[in-house]
């Protein structure tokens, strides 16, 4: 059962990232917060799942993402306006498939290079060597000389951040500036 | 750091422990007992394989490769290749109809008739297999490692070796391997190909067409045609039974009794029919063996009350 959940949550639940980050941004306007609440939505919606797949991803994923927004804001006993907005007028149309369900590997391969290139530069490398270029780890670190330790970590960076610039469009950055 | 941050590096820790090599049966099981902790592990988990699987493609920038890639051909120079950015690879000019010198009596062919199969092992290591109603010609040009699969349906598990890829050519396209098992059916009008490990570097190479090139990274499916080429990413189940053949059975779900009688038909000789256009598209699902076309037709009988009709050379399915 898990891996079925599983299946069906990166085939359709993770491509709506992009779509979910400008969601949550215009109900939240603390930055710092977003991947948080993305967090919380994509436990509700797996754990949701694990008792019955919802026919509809995206309309029940961003009915999660208001409910997490909704419940948000109470408790932070403040209210800004857009958090309690309606779906349709936060311009998310939960029917309309989005233009993330077409997953070529064209898109993915502009989305993942435009990723890469806002790496900061130490991560950025060793991504590249990885990735790009096929190095083991190993390899990096001869290559490198620096110790292993120190690779593993620019690794885990360059592989937690690549995920959040995948799944982010630069053209929306909020309310944060 | 905010708490989904903290998860994202856990997660991401071990995914730089699986890579490096040294990976336990202590080590498994600790993992496992993270995963099942908290579905906030398990999905952390999940969203950054998913993006660092894909990131496979990004070998598609790595330009040394390309220019090796392209040298591949005849002896005749090809024109200075206009240094095209990475990106648009997809439209990049490959010099044309340059497959033809490939037919040549130094190759070795291999040949299975209906419902056999065969498994090649080769010289390097690397295995090949092939399904029923397939050819297959190993070409013995000194430091390249070039095979035809001419029809048919064949699974490649290649020994990567970077100063000579492994390329495949079937039909218009071509498959060079970065390290990797995949599978490549061809059928009248398409080529199918999925990948299970490693990448590799599909092309069409159709002069008519727009010329198409994609990296496919595990769990991609692409289907080209004459005039298309479109990628879907499949969940690992179905991509399992996608490779039933290998040990004879073949995996049917939600499929129609028409796609599933002309599956049959690939491996028997006694030929399915099926009669009637609103039975054809009849669903099943199950696993079968591929020669024994009774399970078929008892499930055809016995479930749907379909009437069975043997007349010695076919068997013909109908009301």
């Amino acid at each position: 059962m898990a891996s079925r959940v599983d299946d069906w949550f990166v085939r359709e639940v993770l491509p709506l990232e992009t779509s979910l980050r400008k969601f949550l941004r215009r109900g939240w306007r603390n930055e710092a917060d977003i991947r948080d609440l993305c967090q919380d939505v994509y436990v509700a919606v797996y754990e949701a799942a694990l008792k019955e797949i919802p026919v509809s991803a995206r309309a029940f994923t961003f009915v999660v993402a208001r409910n997490v927004l909704a419940d948000r804001v109470r408790r932070a006993q403040i209210v800004p306006i857009e958090a309690v907005a309606d779906l349709e007028a936060l311009g998310v149309s939960v029917d309309e498939p989005g233009p993330e369900r077409a997953a070529i590997a064209r898109q993915d391969l502009r989305k993942l290079q435009a990723a890469l290139e806002r790496l900061p530069q130490r991560w950025q490398e060793v991504v590249v060597m990885r990735k790009v270029q096929g190095l083991s780890l190993a390899e990096i670190v001869t290559r490198l000389g620096i110790a292993e330790r120190t690779v593993s970590q620019h690794l885990t960076s360059g592989i937690t951040a690549l995920a959040n610039l995948f799944h982010d469009d630069p053209t929306d950055q909020g309310e944060q500036s | 750091m905010t708490r989904a941050d903290e998860l994202d590096t856990i997660a991401a820790q071990w995914i730089v422990r699986r890579e490096k090599g040294e990976w336990s049966a202590a080590d498994q099981s600790e993992f496992d007992t993270w995963l099942a902790q908290a579905p906030g592990n398990r999905i952390a988990w999940l969203r950054l394989t998913d993006v660092w699987s894909r990131a496979g493609r990004l070998k598609a920038l790595d330009q040394p490769a390309r220019r090796r890639f392209f040298s591949f051909g005849r002896g005749e120079s090809f024109k200075p290749l206009v240094r095209v950015a990475a990106l648009f690879v997809l439209a990049a000019a490959i010099g044309a109809g340059s497959y033809a010198y490939l037919t040549r009596s130094t190759d070795t062919r291999y040949a299975t008739g209906i419902g056999e199969r065969e498994i090649i092992s080769l010289a390097d290591g690397s295995r090949i297999e092939l399904n029923t109603q397939t050819v297959l010609r190993l070409s013995h040009e000194a430091n390249k490692r070039i095979v035809t699969l001419e029809s048919g349906q064949a699974y490649f598990d290649i020994k990567h070796d970077t100063a000579h890829p492994f390329v495949v050519l079937t039909g218009q396209h071509r498959v060079t391997d970065i390290g990797t098992k995949f599978e490549i059916r061809t059928d009248a009008n398409k080529v199918q190909v999925t990948l299970f490990e490693g990448s590799a570097q599909f092309e069409s190479n159709d002069t008519s067409v727009t010329r198409q090139n994609a990296i496919l990274v595990p769990g991609d499916v692409a289907v080209a045609t004459a005039a298309s080429m479109r990628i879907v990413r499949r969940p690992t189940q179905k991509l399992m039974a996608e490779l039933g053949w290998r040990h004879g059975v073949i995996v049917f779900d939600h499929t129609t009794l028409a796609d599933a009688a002309a599956e049959f038909n690939r491996y028997n000789r006694k030929k399915l029919i099926v009669a009637d256009p609103k039975i054809a598209r009849l669903t099943i699902g199950g696993t079968f063996q591929t020669t024994n076309t009774q399970q078929l037709t008892q499930l055809a009988r016995d479930i749907f009350g379909l009437t069975i009709e043997d007349r010695g050379t076919e068997i013909v399915i109908s009301r």
